[in-house]
């Protein structure tokens, strides 16, 4: 912060404005230089993940030349290829589309689910909160894994039946391929959302108790506004740390789900497959190893420091005026 | 008829300890343009009659037992939530204590002002900004169209307090009900806010409720003032009366802690011995009886009535302190 010369020509500046919250956090995160590295580096991995396979071959990551398996980096594979003669390349940048991806959209479904769900259930108390409390233990009692099994063996063969179901109305639309992505979405999210479903709970809890939130009944306020423009920014702060702690929780659960065989079904790559395969062959081919593993650090922190940086931008009461 | 008309209001607490009188029938009469003071220490109820007449009693534990608060024709006792929404902020608004924590801290002050004016007046975005410039600027805060970018923090104590009445009178209600709302700040910014307050009351005309523990702020807003004692009103009188010939030992009290500037050094400041009565006994006697220098057998045996004993000034006591006998009973 010590680079804006705090004038007072400049002060009037950003009242006469009109600083939006987001304006104003977007002025303050611009400072962080660690988050704002953070971002970029996202942005480049995000645009690298999604946009780069649109330059490169339909089977750029499952094109297997056997003669040049366990290729060293360099020459014709910039990382080297794996044990099947695979661009190890291609493979990241597959991994990293689905990683992204089960790590963002997971997160998301949790995110909706918790607020909607905790703020519920903080504002109204009692009763209410009671049940919808106990439904979230039960839920956090049962075996994540033995979960997971469950849904994703029973099902399993909904995918084909609703392709089926679109078939007899002479529809081409088919769900089967993608249906194993969207179980993991689904399992990830619906676990996910428990923590952030008590955090949410707790701070709206101790919210409530808060004058202005009594003030905002006392003006009519109807109670949809009161907790959705009035509590859900004022969480936001705890919410997006979590959230930022979420994505990389999430992108390890999805390795561990495929490393079980019911996450990503191979030969789609994920990062957490990438980096299995590498810790088998360690010694051979450490390049099957290092470069998804700390593409996959690097991601992780980066997440973690724009939680940071995002965090203190967004809570008005850090901005120095 | 009078604007507000509140009538046998009963509000208990169901608590695991047993049930609290918080408000043990209470009834007033708010006319037009008037302001009624309510004055009482801590736990007296006073706060809760507020909280029942807008329905912001937290329900359970709370409970409003029996009664009517008649206003403009509708019981609001009785109206649902869904009522009583299209009531709170645009008929009857409402101002609290503490203005640092009576703002969302999230939100600019404009957003806040103009929240209300866009949800009950359908103001356009710009209309209500505009009503919220003049608001803000009536309240005594300059460059206001400015400030309304600015976050609560970016305000003082007295600023926000002022921040807090406009947004309160932002859709001119015909009753401002102000629960102790110089209680939290310093006596100059007090000073202040109380001239602002009898100003808009002069040029807007609305009705006020004034809640406070503060005696000397009573005196010198107040059209009319009601004592309350454990859920009771003691006395109700005209200012001047009240402060002239009070008539309930309570309020002797009370204005016997006042300090005196006049005079030599001051003395020891008064107080009242002993402690307010645990609210959940039964009223079966007078609540004031264990701490009053006038109590006789007649007090611990049944709780008195408010009862005229003047023209506009009633009290509720066994005790006349004027002729210093018990009161006649009829």
């Amino acid at each position: 912060m010590s680079d804006t010369p705090p004038t007072k020509p400049n002060a009037t500046d950003t009242v006469e404005k009109g600083e939006s919250l987001w304006v104003g956090a977007w002025h303050r995160l611009r400072k962080n230089k660690m988050a704002l590295a953070g971002g970029v580096f996202i942005l480049l991995l995000a645009g690298l993940s999604f946009i780069g396979p649109f330059f490169l071959e339909g089977d750029y990551y499952t094109n297997t030349v056997l003669e040049d398996k366990l290729t060293a980096p360099g020459g014709e594979y910039t990382l080297g290829t794996d044990h099947l003669g695979r661009d190890q390349l291609g493979r990241i940048i597959k991994g990293g589309q689905i990683s992204l991806l089960v790590g963002l959209v997971a997160t998301f479904v949790s995110l909706t689910i918790g607020i909607g769900y905790g703020t519920i259930s903080g504002y109204f108390g009692g009763k209410i909160d009671s049940v919808m409390m106990r439904i979230v233990d039960i839920l956090y009692s049962l075996p994540f894994v033995i979960f997971v099994i469950l849904l994703m063996v029973f099902a399993k063969d909904l995918g084909d039946s609703i392709d089926e179901w679109f078939r007899a109305r002479g529809s081409e639309f088919s769900i089967s391929g993608q249906w194993n992505m969207l179980l993991l979405f689904v399992a990830i999210g619906a676990v996910e959302w428990l923590t952030m479903a008590r955090i949410v709970r707790g701070q709206v809890m101790s919210l409530r108790r808060q004058e202005f939130i009594e003030a905002c009944i006392s003006l009519g306020l109807p109670t949809r506004r009161i907790l959705f423009r009035h509590m859900v920014p004022n969480i936001l702060g705890p919410v997006i740390v979590y959230t930022t702690l979420t994505i990389p929780a999430v992108m390890l659960l999805e390795a561990f789900l495929s490393f079980l065989g019911l996450g990503v079904q191979p030969p789609t790559p994920s990062w957490g497959l990438l980096i299995k395969d590498g810790a088998d062959r360690m010694r051979e081919a450490w390049w099957m190893l290092v470069f998804p593993g700390a593409l996959f650090a690097i991601t992780l922190f980066s997440f973690n420091f724009v939680g940071d940086g995002l965090r203190d931008a967004l809570d008005p009461k850090t901005s120095k005026d | 008829m009078p604007l507000l008309d509140v009538n046998d209001l009963t509000t208990y607490f169901h608590t695991r300890n047993g049930v609290v009188r918080a408000v043990d029938g209470v009834s007033f009469q708010l006319e037009k343009g008037e302001t009624l003071g309510i004055v009482g220490e801590s736990g007296s109820g006073k706060s809760v009659t507020c909280m029942s007449m807008l329905g912001l009693i937290p329900q359970p534990p709370g409970r409003i037992e029996k009664g009517t608060a008649h206003f403009d024709g509708t019981d609001l006792l009785n109206c649902s939530q869904k009522e009583l929404q299209t009531i709170r902020g645009r008929r009857i608004a409402m101002i609290f204590q503490d203005p640092m924590t009576s703002l969302n801290p999230v939100l600019t002050v404009g957003y806040q002002l103009t929240e209300a004016l866009r949800l009950h007046k359908r103001m356009s975005k710009k209309a209500a900004r505009a009503r919220a410039v003049e608001i803000l600027e009536l309240v005594g805060i300059p460059l206001a169209e400015k400030r309304l970018n600015d976050y609560p923090h970016q305000f003082s104590g007295g600023m926000r307090q002022r921040v807090m009445i406009a947004i309160a009178l932002s859709c001119d209600p015909k009753v401002l009900i102000a629960d102790e709302p110089t209680t939290a700040l310093d006596v100059t910014i007090q000073a202040q806010i109380l001239d602002l307050v009898k100003r808009l009351r002069k040029e807007l005309g609305m009705a006020i409720v004034w809640v406070t523990h503060d005696l000397g702020v009573v005196a010198s807003l107040a059209d009319r003032v009601m004592v309350m004692y454990s859920g009771f009103i003691v006395e109700r009188a005209d200012v001047e009366q009240l402060y002239a010939e009070p008539k309930h030992p309570y309020t002797m009290a009370l204005l016997a802690t006042l300090p005196e500037v006049e005079g030599e050094r001051a003395t020891r400041l008064e107080s009242i011995e002993g402690q307010p009565p645990d609210q959940l006994r039964m009223p079966t006697s007078c609540p004031f009886a264990p701490r009053c220098s006038y109590a006789f057998d007649r007090c611990s045996q049944k709780n008195p009535l408010l009862e005229f004993v003047a023209e506009g000034h009633e009290v509720a006591c066994w005790w006349d302190v004027e002729k210093n006998t018990p009161r006649e009973v009829s």
